[in-house]
């Protein structure tokens, strides 16, 4: 369990988590990862800090924590609403900012481990004509009809949200928007943090950035 | 009460009993009268006998929709416990709403497998999503006095009085208009005297009022803004 934030970090051997999403690959025995590491002793990702621009939120902030800061609710209430309509208080008390907005689709096919296009196989399982594609993409859909399940996702992309991350290359910052990425781009992602899974499926690497919101 | 014919009960449906369609004639014009007949089939499985109402406003932009108030009444028979029993009725009834809006088990046709495996995908309610004003009542033989009238006690001034005509709303011989406590108590063998004098004392308030009692004051208040946005 890291103390601090490093590059290091993403040389680490294993899968690494934020929480939530994980536990449930991890349920199904879908994702086995040989070693999981908890990032959340991480302080130097934690919080709400004001910036000359705008303000800075670490990724690792939980969704409670958002809620109930009073530069988020007082300036950018819309980010406020957002994370507070993110499922339940049990789960906002635990989920964080950067989980939230870098957690897998929840198409109940991909999540049930079925061999899709996403998860490397050669079919949409919720596409065929008689499948069962309730909360899936109708509109602008490619192979794949799962959409991103990310509550604040929206309200960043609206608010110019920029994420910082940190990766084995350096720091990189992207727009919001740029972050999510369609199947068109790449099947195997929601967003372009999340590294491509290993053939035995787990990853190889973990980039838990850090984001900022400058306006 | 404008809309009239089956609504407020100067029309009963065809197939209630003769008994019923004398009672609804006589209740007529005076609030909202529902009839109905069991229609149930007789295979094994047995429903409850309760009747609901809701008022729903809907966003027809968006598709979100707010239960504005609720009210379930239950063919009970003896009421011991009133307050059991509205727990066990709006309860229900909340699940009743959940079946109805939120949740299904989803199986893929062709492989047979079940896809809604987690509670994000078969969302039960919360409290969040019942109704700010929730109320029951109870109809058939009481105990406890007007126990089982309880939705006509509490608020009738500030809220639309509904007054639900059940197949037997008025015992087999209309004691409901003798004062309650000159009524004979019937005790089953196996109540004990003091359970039935409890059952006596707890004729009161039988609302249950979520908006007032243990309910979220901040959804409230949110809850009441828009929906008198909505009634502007």
């Amino acid at each position: 369990m890291p103390r601090t934030f490093s590059n290091n970090l993403d040389r680490t051997p294993g899968y690494s988590r934020g929480g939530l999403d994980s536990f449930d690959w991890l349920k199904d025995r879908i994702k086995k990862p040989k070693a999981v590491v908890d990032l959340s002793g991480i302080e130097e990702l934690k919080g709400v800090r004001p910036r000359s621009e705008g303000i800075e939120i670490g990724a690792l902030t939980t969704l409670t924590e958002i809620v109930n800061d009073p530069i988020v609710k007082a300036k950018y209430s819309l980010l406020a609403q957002a994370s507070e309509s993110v499922a339940s208080p049990q789960i906002r008390n635990q989920g964080t900012l950067g989980g939230n907005v870098s957690q897998d689709t929840r198409c109940w096919y991909y999540r049930g481990g079925w061999p899709c296009y996403r998860a490397g196989g050669n079919i949409c399982y919720a596409d065929t004509p008689v499948s069962r594609n309730r909360e899936h993409a109708i509109l602008h859909a490619d192979r794949c009809v799962a959409v991103n399940p990310s509550d604040s996702a929206p309200a960043l992309i609206a608010l110019d949200a920029k994420f910082v991350m940190h990766t084995s290359k350096g720091e990189e910052v992207v727009d919001a928007q740029d972050y999510f990425i369609g199947p068109d781009i790449d099947i195997t992602r929601m967003h372009i943090l999340r590294p491509r899974p290993t053939p035995d499926g787990h990853s190889d690497s973990v980039h838990m950035g850090r984001q900022a919101i400058l306006f | 009460l404008n809309w009239g014919g089956t609504y407020d009960g100067h029309e009963a449906p065809a197939d209630v009993n003769p008994v019923t369609k004398a009672s609804v004639a006589a209740l007529a014009g005076q609030g909202l009268v529902a009839t109905a007949r069991d229609k149930y089939p007789r295979d094994g499985t047995t429903f409850s006998y309760v009747a609901s109402f809701a008022e729903v406003e809907v966003d027809v932009e968006t598709g979100k929709y707010y239960i504005v108030d609720f009210l379930a009444y239950a063919d009970v028979g003896s009421v011991i416990h009133p307050r059991a029993l509205g727990g066990q009725i709006l309860g229900r009834s909340i699940l009743g709403i959940g079946h109805a809006l939120g949740q299904k088990w989803v199986f893929d046709p062709h492989y047979g497998v079940m896809l809604s495996t987690r509670f994000y995908q078969n969302k039960p309610p919360t409290i969040l999503d019942v109704p700010v004003d929730m109320r029951w009542g109870g109809a058939g033989h009481s105990r406890s006095g007007n126990a089982c009238r309880c939705s006509r006690h509490r608020g009738a001034a500030r809220r639309r009085r509904v007054r639900l005509h059940l197949e037997r709303p008025l015992g087999r011989t209309g004691r409901r208009h003798l004062p309650p406590r000159a009524r004979e108590p019937r005790h089953h063998s196996d109540v004990s005297a003091s359970w039935a004098a409890h059952a006596a004392s707890l004729d009161g308030p039988h609302l249950m009022e979520i908006g007032k009692h243990g309910g979220n004051p901040r959804r409230d208040a949110s809850f009441r803004a828009v929906s008198a946005e909505f009634r502007r």
